[in-house]
């Protein structure tokens, strides 16, 4: 027993004093190497682009590196993190090991929400992850914009802009979209409303083109629309162009929706006009033009402040590029408004193509709306930009005080002369008031052009145009379409921009060709979708603040001069937007199947067809069968067939509009979901 | 009983009175269909009593707001333009009220309008107009009285 303990008290000390031997021999001799550091990095495929459903074409590729040299065996895990609206990607594997070159790859398929988002890949042993940004795309995006008066719960009626994009599926299934809305008051600007699929929808008429689109934005903004929910009438043309107005009560305005071929690269020459209200709740107005080199913006431009205009203001801002959009959306900083102390203007852009955006200001306080137009490949606008064309220009709804539309006969103009005259008719109406009735060569005035800076000019010394008198002119690409950027077969591409620059308003319009004109009205018997926004002196609605803006929208046909909505019966497809209760006293509403009916004469050398008193451009009856009808005073100004302006011009209201030709052909190739049709005028529910 | 009166300041009196007579007698010789330009050179001011306040434009007067003003050389369309008397801040007077007036004599549709820049009444200015004649919104009346500009 004394020998075993002795034993093992031995073999305990010998082992003790072994141990201590040997740690002390090792903390003596050498520190034991750092544990390696882990670096991963995404080596390629971030930053790529997918149609929603489809595996992104490049490898998710990250590199694992151990102290700097390249580490196999190690596993990575790929993680998809989902963005706001759902929008993600499957990896093909959620885990890889690395190969000998220290990388490991995946593939991944876009889910069915179009968006950017990111996949982070994370290796076992490294504290930082790498990130790879990607984007669903939808198979067809249309770009949208509209402005009008909103019925703002703080203020009453007050200008509003929306810009936005809105993915559709083959189907004509809303994926998805985002938009900018902003009323200048009231804190609705960026960040962006994301448009979700669920709750958004849009159905069309194939035949007549006539439908109605459903945003859903309640998620990221309920303060607009009905809880979030906006709904549009929308009147396409063809398959890739529409007329759309506000329908929901909230608002109402009218605008383009039109297909996006491109989503990256503003880069060129622009003429843009844009209008809302600054930020001491003033209407005002820009046009103007600008070269934008790799983002670095320089140009000129005019701005017209509830009457001070200022010309020929240094544009320097910055294109902050699209990024990761994946609906073409991008900004503009550096913008400022040099009547209000040069404050700074935030704009947005979405690119409908390669020469056209729309663009919205998204500052807190003051709001625009508008367009830029490529100036193409051009490097000189002279005298030769204008030749016989018709124009229309409407003021800013916020001013709402006149609209006008005529036609243009340009003289003694010539290839490097910059200034020349014109002639020509028009008709204007200023608050009621008609201050130009198309008289034959009873409008006159000059034009100009810079010679340095490209595209930027005026027209000056007007008369015979009511208070019309000096117009900003933007020149831009002649082979652009203005209206229909998508149809560059049209007749009526070109010309250019306006601005009006006088102090009693501030209205912006398009000047464009003319072509020939058949006398005998022939030249109308097509059909054709419409639209008009219009200003009233009689809304009675919201009581005690009431607004002054309808905008319609529709489908009809001319044959020998006699316009019918529809195809001849019902359903008569035309949408009319009066939150502000001008057709129905006290009655504020959104009306379906509204016929529309009226015999015009037949046109003036200069393309004037006006519609007189005895068979008049009679809408109605309004808000059921035992409605009222009201006849309104309207002429048109012919620019070719496809594309003819309609002004209305009477004691009570003045629009300016177009009808613009439809192709039947192409709208049955939409493949848009149907939608009902309208067996008899109705009410949508408030 | 409906009645007129000038404005206390003698000398103010007499100016008001001949701008006002010169505005009556040469406005159908200046102001016509051909432009609605807002000259801040030919404002005058002159006073009167509230005969009726039009919310809305009786037949054949321009868009807007009016107040019927009988003054000394007759009753007088006076336009407020859309906001005149709707929204936060605005103007609110009863027939028989005493108010100033300054803006621009013009003709319209054959029709003599005074197009109101300011109104003086409650022993307070409302603006109208801007000097170029551009409406004053109850947004941009809101915006100035928090900065505390005059408009």
């Amino acid at each position: 027993m004394n020998r075993n303990f002795t034993s093992i008290l031995a073999l305990i000390l010998v082992c003790l004093v072994f141990g201590f031997l040997t740690g002390c021999s090792s903390s003596n001799s050498s520190t034991p190497p750092p544990p390696p550091i882990l670096a991963i990095t995404a080596t390629s495929g971030s930053g790529q682009k997918a149609n929603v459903g489809d595996a992104f074409t490049n490898m998710l590729v990250a590199t694992v590196t151990s102290n700097g040299t390249a580490a196999s065996g190690v596993t990575v895990t790929f993680t998809a993190v989902a963005g706001s609206a759902g929008q993600s990607c499957t990896p093909s594997a959620t885990t890889a090991t690395t190969t000998s070159d220290g990388t490991a790859s995946i593939t991944c398929t876009a889910n069915s929400t179009p968006g950017a988002y990111s996949v982070t890949a994370a290796a076992t042993g490294a504290t930082a992850t790498a990130s790879f940004t990607e984007g669903n795309t939808a198979p067809r995006v249309f770009v949208f914009y509209v402005n009008g008066l909103e019925n703002s719960a703080s203020e009453g009626p007050v200008y509003y802009g929306v810009a936005g994009a809105v993915g559709f599926d083959l189907s004509g299934n809303v994926l998805g979209g985002e938009q900018d809305y902003n009323d200048g008051q009231n804190g609705f600007p960026a960040p962006t409303d994301t448009i979700t699929a669920t709750g958004s929808s849009m159905t069309v008429n194939p035949t007549t083109g006539t439908g109605t689109l459903v945003l859903n934005v309640s998620a990221s903004n309920p303060n607009v629309g009905v809880a979030g929910i906006e709904t549009f009438a929308v009147q396409f043309l063809n398959a890739s162009h529409a007329l759309i107005t506000q329908f929901d009560g909230s608002a109402t305005s009218s605008g383009s929706f039109d297909l996006q071929t491109a989503t990256s690269s503003a880069g060129g020459n622009f003429a843009f006009t844009l209008s809302g209200i600054d930020i001491a709740g003033f209407p005002f107005a820009y046009g103007g033009v600008f070269s934008n080199t790799s983002g670095t913006i320089h140009g000129t431009y005019d701005e017209n402040d509830s009457g001070k205009v200022l010309v020929e203001n240094t544009l320097t801002a910055t294109d902050n590029g699209v990024g990761a959009d994946v609906y073409g959306r991008g900004s503009i900083t550096g913008f400022t408004d040099p009547n209000n102390g040069n404050e700074p203007i935030s704009l947005v852009y979405y690119i409908v193509g390669p020469e056209v955006l729309r663009i919205i200001d998204v500052d807190a306080d003051d709001t625009m709306a508008g367009s830029a137009y490529g100036q193409g490949s051009a490097t000189s606008f002279d005298s030769t930009v204008l030749s016989t064309d018709v124009f229309g220009i409407v003021d800013n709804t916020e001013d709402e005080y006149f609209a006008a539309a005529g036609q243009l006969v340009a003289a003694n103009t010539a290839v490097g002369m910059f200034s020349a005259t014109f002639t020509g008719e028009g008709d204007d109406d200023e608050n009621g008031t008609v201050m130009a009735t198309g008289t034959p060569g009873g409008v006159a005035g000059n034009y100009s052009f810079s010679t340095t800076v490209l595209g930027y000019g005026s027209m000056t010394g007007i008369t015979g145009l009511g208070s019309i008198h000096t117009l900003g002119l933007y020149a831009t690409d002649p082979k652009l379409n203005l209206l229909d950027p998508n149809n560059p077969t049209a007749a009526n591409l070109g010309a250019a921009l306006v601005l009006d620059r006088d102090d009693f308003a501030q209205g912006t319009g398009i000047v464009v060709p003319q072509g020939t004109i058949a006398s005998d009205g022939s030249d109308l018997n097509n059909s054709y979708g419409f639209g008009a926004q219009a200003f009233t002196g009689e809304g009675s609605w919201p009581t005690g603040n009431a607004g002054w803006e309808f905008d319609f929208v529709g489908q009809g046909t001319f044959a020998s001069l006699v316009f019918t909505t529809g195809t001849g019966g019902p359903p008569t497809p035309a949408d009319i937007s009066d939150p502000y209760a001008f057709f129905v006293s006290g009655t504020p509403d959104e009306y379906t199947a509204v016929t529309i009916a009226g015999t015009s004469a037949a046109p003036d050398a200069a393309g004037r067809y006006a519609f007189p008193s005895a068979t008049p451009f009679a809408v109605g009856p309004v808000g059921g069968a035992d409605g009222s009808t009201v006849d309104f005073t309207v002429v048109m100004y012919e620019a070719d067939p496809g594309l003819v302006f309609s002004l209305e011009e009477d004691t009570f209201s003045e629009w300016l509009g177009t009808f613009q030709e439809m192709s039947a052909s192409s709208l049955k190739a939409m493949h848009l979901k149907r939608g009902p049709l309208v067996k008899s005028q109705a009410k949508p529910k408030r | 009983m409906r009645h007129s009166r000038f404005i206390s300041s003698t000398p103010l009196i007499a100016g008001l009175l001949t701008a006002l007579l010169f505005a009556m007698l040469v406005a159908p010789l200046n102001a016509d269909d051909s432009d609605s330009r807002y000259d801040v050179s030919k404002e005058v001011t002159l006073s009167g009593t509230v005969s009726s306040v039009l919310h809305k434009p009786a037949p054949g007067m321009i868009w807007g707001s009016h107040l019927m003003v009988e003054t000394v050389s007759g009753r007088l369309d006076a336009s407020l333009g859309r906001f005149g008397l709707e929204g936060k801040g605005a103007l609110s007077v009863t027939p028989g009220q005493q108010i100033e007036l300054t803006g621009v004599m013009k003709t319209v549709r054959d029709k003599e309008v005074f197009v109101v820049r300011s109104v003086k009444a409650n022993g307070k200015t409302y603006t109208m107009r801007n000097e170029h004649g551009i409406e004053v919104s109850p947004l941009a009346r809101e915006r100035a009285a928090k900065k505390g500009v005059t408009l």
